[in-house]
């Protein structure tokens, strides 16, 4: 009676997806509304934006949560420094680069 | 998971006080975040009580409005909880003020909760069990917070996003009405994540309670206001909040695509767009009032339905999903199917 719609409730809609960098790159840039698109690179660092403040670190939270189902911690995020290292961080847990 | 027979929920009143505080003009917010404060948090503006107006005198205008609207007596009233973190007194409990203030007998079951933005689906839960076991008839239940008492103007992390606000939730047993269901959350191991450290038992008010200190740019506050760890409680919400409401529908065994609207605790812009994309409910709407009104704590699940679902709610029945919360960390969440409420109603003081 529930049907299949009750399967996929609560769990993140693509993790099992793979994702190269430059894909992870624009998923990143889409939710970082104020950022100039284009302006994210593998090797930006994240609190050297000019936009930067802790609000950003939410965002990304809520991004890992909602993608990739992973709970992106105050400690994880004091060792990824760049967009590279939070993709290494999403691949080392859920494989995104994996083909 | 929990399951009230024969409880319906009449009728719902929010009151909120008429200062309006802007986010949009407030000086202390920096220009360089102000757009991100607003889109992340959602909070536009917020309502603030005037100086000396308690949770306690919010609830009272929203119970004697709910009360008056209603057509019944103050007499035939059995039960009154009070969900709040800003009680009156440290003792007596301000359920015993509000008994008084309202004119409810001397024989009804009176006391307060001490719980913040679970709360109000905590108070449903307990309110409901208990009319159901010891066969109460009517019941008021009572949830709010002057939140900004407890947070320091010179703090960006807690003072732009809260209001002040009480609401009222009349409950009545009905044998007709479907069954609520209930499930919660409790992760005392992340106690410190929303707290206030001084001022209780462990740690009794000092000079040292008084004195603000700097926690980074922009966050200034002592030990008696509150500190808010804000990806302690991102991750709570946006990682169990989820799966326990997912958990709670299966147990319920209610097809998904029967929940018209889910009715999430105001928290934060971010958490109710995250929790909204992980449950994916294939046609509910989700309500939001943290825009106007901002985080008000036990008061936003029923301010919001106030503000935002009257009409729907007082012209028919809707299958709601409601969930709070917050402080503890605690969750609770209800699955309630109202028939047609006769009050559901917004008032200002």
């Amino acid at each position: 009676m529930l049907g299949p719609a009750l399967s996929s409730l609560g769990q993140a809609k693509h993790f099992e997806v793979c994702m190269t960098l430059d894909d992870f790159i624009v998923l990143v840039e889409a939710e970082f509304e104020e950022v100039e698109k284009g302006t994210l690179k593998a090797d930006t660092v994240f609190v050297e934006m000019k936009e930067w403040c802790s609000l950003y670190a939410l965002i990304l939270m809520g991004l890992m949560s909602v993608e990739f189902d992973l709970e992106l911690t105050g400690d994880d995020l004091i060792g990824i420094k760049t967009v590279s290292d939070l993709y290494a961080f999403a691949d080392k847990r859920q494989g995104i680069s994996r083909v | 998971m929990n399951r009230v027979e024969g409880v319906r929920i009449r009728g719902i009143t929010a009151c909120v006080p008429t200062d309006v505080r802007s986010n949009e003009t407030d000086p202390r917010i920096l220009d360089t975040e102000r757009a991100i404060l607003i889109r992340t948090t959602g909070v536009r503006e917020r309502r603030v009580a005037a100086l000396g107006v308690t949770t306690v005198d919010l609830c009272e205008q929203a119970a004697k409005t709910l009360i008056n609207d209603l057509s019944i007596t103050s007499a035939s009233i059995d039960l009154l909880v009070l969900v709040t973190q800003s009680a009156d007194y440290l003792l007596p409990a301000s359920a015993f003020v509000l008994q008084q203030r309202l004119g409810l007998p001397t024989h009804v079951l009176a006391f307060d909760i001490s719980l913040g933005c679970s709360g109000y689906v905590y108070g449903l839960a307990v309110v409901s069990s208990m009319m159901k076991t010891l066969g109460l008839k009517r019941a008021l239940l009572l949830a709010g917070d002057i939140s900004l008492a407890h947070c320091n103007p010179k703090d960006k992390s807690t003072y732009p996003l809260f209001g002040d606000a009480g609401s009222a939730t009349l409950l009545e047993r009905d044998d007709a009405t479907a069954a609520m269901h209930f499930s919660v959350l409790s992760d005392g191991a992340n106690a410190d994540a929303i707290q206030v450290s001084h001022g209780g038992m462990r740690n009794p008010v000092s000079k040292e309670s008084l004195v603000p200190r700097s926690f980074g740019e922009g966050i200034m506050r002592s030990p008696m206001q509150l500190s808010l760890n804000g990806g302690k409680v991102f991750n709570f919400a946006s990682m169990q909040v989820p799966l326990s409401l997912r958990k709670l529908i299966v147990e319920a065994a209610i097809p998904p695509e029967s929940i018209d609207y889910l009715v999430l605790h105001q928290a934060n812009n971010l958490i109710s767009k995250t929790i909204e994309k992980r449950l994916s409910l294939p046609r509910a709407r989700v309500p939001v009032s943290i825009d106007r009104f901002g985080n008000t704590s036990s008061a936003s699940i029923p301010l919001t339905m106030a503000s935002e679902l009257a009409k729907e709610l007082t012209n028919g029945s809707s299958t709601m999903l409601l969930s709070g919360f917050g402080v503890g960390l605690s969750c609770a969440n209800a699955l309630v199917t109202a028939t047609a409420m006769d009050v559901v109603k917004l008032i200002e003081v």
